[in-house]
C-alpha cells in the first residue's frame, strides 16, 4: 500500500496527527514514521483505558509493597519470596508493563509520563485511609500542585 | 560519591528505557497486540528499566531518602528532553506550565521525608 494512502487510512482510524513532525524525527524509519504519525494523534479509548490501568497498577504495586514491608517479620530472601503481598506487588508491576506500551501508542511520552504522577495523589489517599499514616501540609500542597499540573496538561493537549 | 552517580545514572537510564518502549510501541502499531511485547526496543527498554531499578536499589541503601526528592525531577526532565530530541514531541505552553506545576508538586510532596 502506498505510504500516503496508508497514512490516510491510519489517520482516519486514529485521528488527526497534530503533535508530531515526522520529517524531523531522527530515529524513526519510513514505515515507523507512518505508524507514529497515526498513533501519536488523538488518543483512542484503548490508549486512555491502558493509561488509566497503568496508573492503577502502579498505585497497587506501591500499596502492596508497603503491605509486604509491614507484614514481614524478618527481611530475608525466604520471607520476601513467600510473601503474598510482595507477589501481588510484582504481579502489578508486570501488569503495568503489559499495558504501558499500549498507552504510549495513543499518548506522547511526555504527556503519558507526566500523567503517571497521579500515582502520588492515589498513594496519599491509600497511605491515609488504609495504612493510617498522617498527612502533612507539604503532602497536601504537593498533591494539589500535581493535580493542577495534570489538569493543565490534559487541557493543553487540545490547544 | 559512587552512590550519587548510581542514583543519577538510574534516573537517566529509566528515561532512555521509556523512550525505547515508546519507539517499540509505535513501531508495532497496527500489528497483533502481543507483538509489542516481543519488539526488540520494548524488550531492551524493560531490560534497561530493570538495570535502573537495581542501580537505584543499590544507591538508596546508602543515600538518604531526601536525595530522591532531587532525583525524581531529574528523571522527569530527562524523559521530556529525550522525548523532544528523539521523538520530536512538542508541548504546548499550557502543558509546559502544567509540567512545572508537577515538578514543584513532587518536590514539595517529598519535603517531609528530608
Amino acid at each position: 500500500m502506498p505510504n500516503g494512502r496508508r497514512t490516510a487510512l491510519l489517520s482516519s482510524r486514529y485521528g488527526r496527527p497534530h503533535d508530531f513532525d515526522e520529517s524531523r524525527a531522527p530515529l524513526l524509519g519510513p514505515k515507523m514514521k507512518t505508524n507514529r504519525t497515526a498513533s501519536a494523534s488523538a488518543p483512542g479509548l484503548h490508549s486512555s483505558v491502558c493509561l488509566i490501568l497503568a496508573i492503577i497498577f502502579a498505585t497497587m504495586s506501591a500499596a502492596f509493597g508497603k503491605a509486604a514491608a509491614l507484614s514481614l517479620a524478618r527481611f530475608d530472601a525466604y520471607s520476601v519470596a513467600t510473601s503474598p503481598y510482595y507477589a501481588m506487588s510484582l504481579a502489578c508491576v508486570g501488569m503495568q508493563a503489559l499495558v504501558w506500551p499500549f498507552a504510549l501508542r495513543g499518548y506522547s511520552l511526555s504527556h503519558a509520563y507526566m500523567t503517571m504522577s497521579v500515582v502520588y495523589l492515589n498513594l496519599l489517599m491509600i497511605a491515609h485511609f488504609v495504612f493510617s499514616e498522617s498527612i502533612t501540609w507539604p503532602n497536601i500542597l504537593g498533591a494539589a500542585l500535581i493535580a493542577i499540573g495534570n489538569v493543565l496538561i490534559a487541557a493543553g493537549r487540545g490547544s | 560519591m559512587p552512590h550519587y552517580v548510581s542514583a543519577v545514572l538510574a534516573a537517566v537510564l529509566a528515561a532512555f528505557a521509556h523512550t525505547l518502549i515508546t519507539l517499540g510501541s509505535h513501531r508495532t502499531a497496527g500489528g497483533h497486540w502481543l507483538r509489542v511485547h516481543f519488539d526488540s526496543r520494548v524488550v531492551a527498554g524493560y531490560a534497561l528499566l530493570s538495570i535502573a531499578s537495581l542501580l537505584s536499589l543499590w544507591a538508596y541503601r546508602v543515600l538518604p531518602l531526601k536525595v530522591a526528592v532531587a532525583i525524581v525531577p531529574i528523571q522527569q526532565v530527562s524523559v521530556l528532553i529525550l522525548a523532544r530530541v528523539t521523538l520530536q514531541e512538542r508541548l504546548s505552553v499550557t502543558q509546559i506550565i502544567g509540567t512545572m506545576f508537577i515538578f514543584f508538586g513532587m518536590i514539595i510532596f517529598g519535603l517531609q521525608s528530608t
